[in-house]
């Protein structure tokens, strides 16, 4: 089956109802696993000692509100681009998802900090540049509500996404650039991860429940934006068969093909 | 369990974290159920996608009071 063939919204919908369930319950279970390790498998850190579980929280959101965003900007390309039909469909479904994904970051690592850096909140630029993609999402979403015709927001927004795109490379290596709190990257490294195997993997079980909860809500959430669209457009047809019949004089011939039903202009 | 003492503070990440997760799963099974009513009523009114606008379905649908969001 062509790639293109997932653009039918039908096929899509169908596709995704016999994919969920499976997907809901991968997730269910990964959640599970990852938080059983979390509270009674990973040891203490040696420096931080047991705050190190919120690292188990607070890295999976942060790397899905980058991966979430990411999905945002390939979806506005082909929203500008290659006119995929889900594209902006995909695009408006993930933004309040990595809006959540982010404000979890920043809670969970201002909670993290207090302890660790006697600080809740500091203006250095990895937490900065991530507040700042809080407020991108807040603003990507806004902008979709704002205009009615989901054709022209969706097109408005895939160029602001692409533009915001730009603070992703600085999210990542805002902590080479600049001198902050934060630590160098610690798994995503050329050399390989400087975590011990007894965190990385706890860690990793809960980045693949964090992950999959994301496609589990994206999935859905693009059937709803689906369905409200069709909402839209028999709303739309119903409101043009009202206007056309009240327009319309009863003995003009557009009278009876545009209203459908004889008698039926008020 | 021994969480240590800023047990306060893992415990707290957790709880904020399920309490977001929870309000996100809240408006995409919410939305999808305001949604499926609001097809399933407009439905029943005549109107449909496809086909040639009518207008009986359109003074059926002003009674409709249910609104969705864009």
């Amino acid at each position: 089956m062509a790639i293109l063939d997932y653009a039918n919204p039908t096929r899509f919908l169908r596709l995704t109802q016999i994919v969920l369930p499976w997907l809901t319950a991968a997730c269910l279970a990964a959640f599970a696993v990852g938080l059983y390790m979390t509270f009674f498998v990973s040891p203490e850190d040696y420096q931080q000692g047991q705050t190190v579980k919120i690292m188990y929280i607070h890295v999976p959101a942060a790397w899905l509100c980058m991966m979430t965003y990411s999905i945002m900007a390939i979806s506005s390309l082909g929203t500008l681009v290659w006119k995929h039909p889900l594209a902006d469909v995909s695009a408006k479904a993930a933004a309040p998802i990595g809006a959540a994904f982010t404000l979890i970051a920043l809670i969970t690592g201002s909670l993290w900090g207090r302890p660790m850096w006697g600080t809740y909140w500091e203006w250095d630029a990895r937490m900065t540049s991530v507040l700042v993609l809080l407020i991108m999402y807040l603003g990507l979403i806004a902008l979709w509500r704002t205009m009615e015709d989901p054709i022209r927001a969706g097109k408005a927004a895939a160029v602001l996404t692409l533009v915001g795109a730009i603070n992703l490379p600085i999210i990542k290596f805002s902590v080479e650039w600049w001198n902050t709190l934060h630590q160098p990257a610690s798994v995503m490294r050329m050399d390989g991860p400087t975590i011990d195997t007894s965190m990385l993997v706890p860690l990793f079980v809960m980045a693949g429940a964090a992950t999959l909860l994301f496609f589990v809500l994206h999935l859905q959430a693009m059937r709803n934006e689906i369905l409200r669209r069709r909402v839209r457009a028999m709303r739309l047809k119903a409101a043009a068969g009202s206007r056309a019949a009240r327009m319309a004089p009863p003995s003009s011939p557009l009278s009876s093909p545009m209203s459908g039903t004889p008698g039926a202009a008020e | 369990m021994d969480l240590g003492p800023y047990s306060g503070f893992i415990l707290a990440s957790y709880a904020i974290s399920t309490l977001i997760v929870l309000a996100l799963v809240a408006w995409v099974v919410l939305d999808r159920r305001q949604l499926e009513r609001t097809l399933h009523d407009l439905a029943s009114k005549g109107v449909t996608r496809r086909g040639p606008a009518t207008a009986p379905a359109a003074a059926k649908l002003s009674s409709t009071a249910t609104d969705t969001q864009e």
